[in-house]
């Protein structure tokens, strides 16, 4: 019997979101592991992860729709763990959005004022105006279902933000629908979320979304939080292979420590050596040498036999590779190249030349500042977080700035311009956290 | 053209069946409830417009009227009220054992609906562990579970429960149940959910169901036969049959009676549906 609490001040909690060793097994799959979380009051945060690596299930503990098996759920200084759902001063956008089909829009957005004991006329004021906050107050009268999938959208935000809660949750709230309305209602979401100032916590598994929307993203994987942080933070120095491959996509290979020069490591890779920032290098336990190496696509560009290098002392050079394929894109192209020793290297070029820089089976080295270069613990899977796609290198693009959709399959299977893999889902391979 | 000829073919051999066994006998029982008997000869007709079969069969038998449809309006209250929760466990609480419920509500289709009617007078009889534990705890009054409207009404309900119970179940496992989650998410307790969300979308089950339960159970007369006394429990399906089989010259008050019985139903479903209609079914 779980204890009821009949005390309304629970509603009216304030300030961060806090999570507290939030665990959840369902059967043998522990789908949330001991997970400690901030949102601060306030805040765009984001929760981003392939299928079934937890960050719906959080998202319903949150919400109060499913129960964690250890852990609390703090808003301020309110425990929630123990409430339930309509006790919480929280709401949710679902993915399906979940809008009542037997009453009108302005229905909907009443609901919550109407069951918090506000009384009919200004509930649905309340309910107007927001509404009119995402430009919909011109379909008050109509069903949900006579709507478009973007304005359905819309409503499903209007009805959680009328309440003013504490903390907004948006499971996958655009994977429904198609890449350009998508790109809209981000901008919409974030006009929004940047009006009212409430904390949201937006659930994706599209690394994109997340990171042109988010203050803070944290990188879910089997459970636990990988690791979290301001986008760009993140994507420049992501610190598991996880993410390295998660958020965009990285060239990670396997070297050695070999030494120091000043306040750069120096890495041994397939004979050759490479330079890194000392404060780039992951923290290893003593007397480990092996480290994954790791670089951005975009930050790489191809050398020619005969090419100069440019600002040696700040370059990382590896020589004698060998083009293996080359991919036009319109804005870019993508080489693949093999590497001996150092396996294949994805190296994404804008194209600014006259002339393609390089063509199947020509001799080319890779070169890039050694600022953006990392390592990671040399113990983990290169591939960790990358998808089948990825993996045999068929991947198109990563160029975001391109306006090719980076996201992958979406749900409607509109939005997958290239097959960019990084958005893919990876449930193939990994058993399904059942929904209870 | 095709497309139009195609449709009456297809609506052809149902509208066919109907006019034979539907239309032509209203037409024929229309006809004899108007029919006056035949001066010196007992049981035979002449063809009429006597309304007077009518008025005997609303004023006559006005108590057995009233019966019907109060026996069948409480019956069908407490099949809403047993169907529901038990819909609503299979499709939201306990899916697991949807299937075994669903057996058990279906299997006693299995047996005639004569044999189960009489098993209950086995159930309530005098002598059984029922109406004895019952009488021990002071609750039996009258001293007997059969021969009384009680008796009726529960045969009534056990009959027609199915009927209540496929509908919503229907209706109940067509409701989203993130609606669910959205109520309880939009501060709706779970009575406040199940009455503003849940209860609206089975309306449309709660609908059919009632109709179906309805119905025939204002038309029943095997319960009341059966399960009912002599005097005081007899529903107008009673009477009909009375008029039917064992009452000479019976046959025109009879025919006013079903037609009756029909009209009020007719009416009674009109005001329903016009009161719940078609804007909450869709």
């Amino acid at each position: 019997m779980r204890r009821r609490h009949r005390d309304t001040s629970v509603r009216e909690a304030m300030g961060d979101l806090r999570l507290e060793g939030l665990r959840r097994v369902y059967g043998d799959v522990v789908a949330v592991d001991h997970l400690d979380l901030t949102v601060p009051q306030g805040s765009f945060f984001a929760l981003v992860g392939p299928s079934g690596c937890g960050k719906t299930t959080t998202l319903r503990m949150v919400a109060g729709l499913d129960r964690p098996d250890a852990g609390r759920i703090l808003v301020g200084d309110a425990d929630l763990t123990r409430t339930r759902a309509h006790e919480r001063p929280v709401n949710t956008v679902f993915q399906s959005y979940a809008l009542f089909p037997h009453l009108s829009v302005l229905g909907n957005v009443a609901f919550g004022p109407q069951r918090r004991g506000l009384d009919r006329r200004t509930a649905v004021a309340a309910a107007r105006s927001a509404l009119d906050l995402v430009q919909l107050g011109s379909v008050a009268e109509r069903r949900p279902q006579a709507l478009s999938g973007g304005q359905q959208q819309r409503v499903a935000l209007a009805r959680a933000i009328v309440n003013q809660p504490q903390v907004l949750l948006l499971d996958e709230p655009l994977g429904a629908l198609d890449l350009t309305l998508r790109r809209q209602m981000q901008v919409e979401l974030k006009r929004v979320q940047a009006e009212i100032g409430l904390t949201f916590v937006h659930v994706t598994h599209d690394q994109e979304e997340a990171m042109s929307m988010a203050d803070t993203v944290a990188v879910m994987n089997h459970g636990r939080i990988e690791q979290l942080g301001p986008p760009a933070e993140l994507y420049d120095l992501p610190r598991t292979a996880f993410v390295a491959n998660f958020l965009g996509q990285s060239n990670l290979v396997p070297g050695t420590l070999v030494g120091t020069e000043g306040d750069l490591a120096v890495v041994e890779l397939a004979g050759q050596r490479v330079r890194v920032l000392a404060g780039r290098c992951v923290d290893q336990p003593d007397g480990r040498r092996q480290v994954l190496v790791g670089v951005r696509p975009e930050k790489v560009r191809l050398l020619r036999p005969d090419d100069p290098v440019d600002r040696p002392a700040v370059t990382n050079v590896l020589a004698r590779g060998r083009v293996r394929n080359v991919a036009f894109s319109g804005v870019a192209t993508q080489y693949l190249v093999d590497l001996p020793g150092a396996g294949t290297w994805t190296v994404f070029e804008q194209n600014l030349g006259v002339d393609a820089t390089a063509a199947v089976g020509d001799e080319v080295g890779v070169a890039w500042d050694l600022r953006h270069t990392f390592t990671l613990a040399g113990d983990e899977d290169p591939t960790a977080g990358r998808t089948e796609l990825d993996a045999t290198g068929l991947d198109a693009t990563g160029l975001d700035a391109t306006g090719l959709d980076a996201t992958g399959l979406d749900q409607t299977g509109l939005g997958a311009t290239g097959v960019h893999g990084t958005g893919l889902d990876q449930t193939g391979a990994r058993p399904r956290v059942p929904q209870p | 053209m095709t497309r139009s000829r195609t449709a009456y073919l297809l609506v052809a051999p149902g509208l066919l069946w109907l006019l034979v066994f539907f239309v032509a006998p209203v037409v024929q029982l229309a006809s004899v409830s108007l029919q006056s008997p035949f001066p010196g000869y007992p049981g035979y007709y002449y063809r009429d417009v006597n309304v007077g079969n009518y008025v005997v069969a609303l004023t006559q038998f006005a108590p057995q009227l009233g019966r019907s449809l109060l026996y069948a309006a409480i019956a069908t209250v407490l099949c809403l009220a047993l169907a529901f929760p038990l819909a609503y466990t299979m499709v939201f609480k306990a899916p697991r054992w949807r299937g075994l419920i669903m057996v058990l509500v279906v299997a006693p289709f299995f047996t005639s609906f004569l044999l189960r009617t009489i098993a209950w007078r086995q159930i309530l009889a005098d002598e059984g562990p029922l109406a004895s534990s019952l009488r021990a705890l002071h609750l039996l009054p009258g001293g007997h579970l059969t021969e009384t409207a009680a008796a009726v009404v529960a045969g009534l309900t056990y009959n027609f429960l199915p009927f209540m119970v496929l509908p919503l179940y229907a209706s109940l496992e067509r409701v989203d149940p993130t609606l669910l989650e959205a109520g309880a998410d939009l501060y709706g307790s779970p009575w406040q959910t199940f009455q503003r969300v849940t209860a609206p979308l089975a309306l449309p089950g709660v609908m059919a169901g009632t109709l179906l339960t309805f119905i025939p159970a204002a038309g029943d007369y095997v319960n009341a036969e059966l399960l009912g006394s002599e005097h005081g429990t007899k529903m107008v399906g009673n009477v009909i049959d009375a008029q039917f089989f064992r009452v000479i010259g019976g046959y025109p008050i009879a025919a006013a009676l079903s037609f009756t019985l029909m009209a009020i139903i007719l009416a009674l479903v009109v005001v329903q549906v016009r009161r719940f209609g078609t804007e909450h079914l869709t």
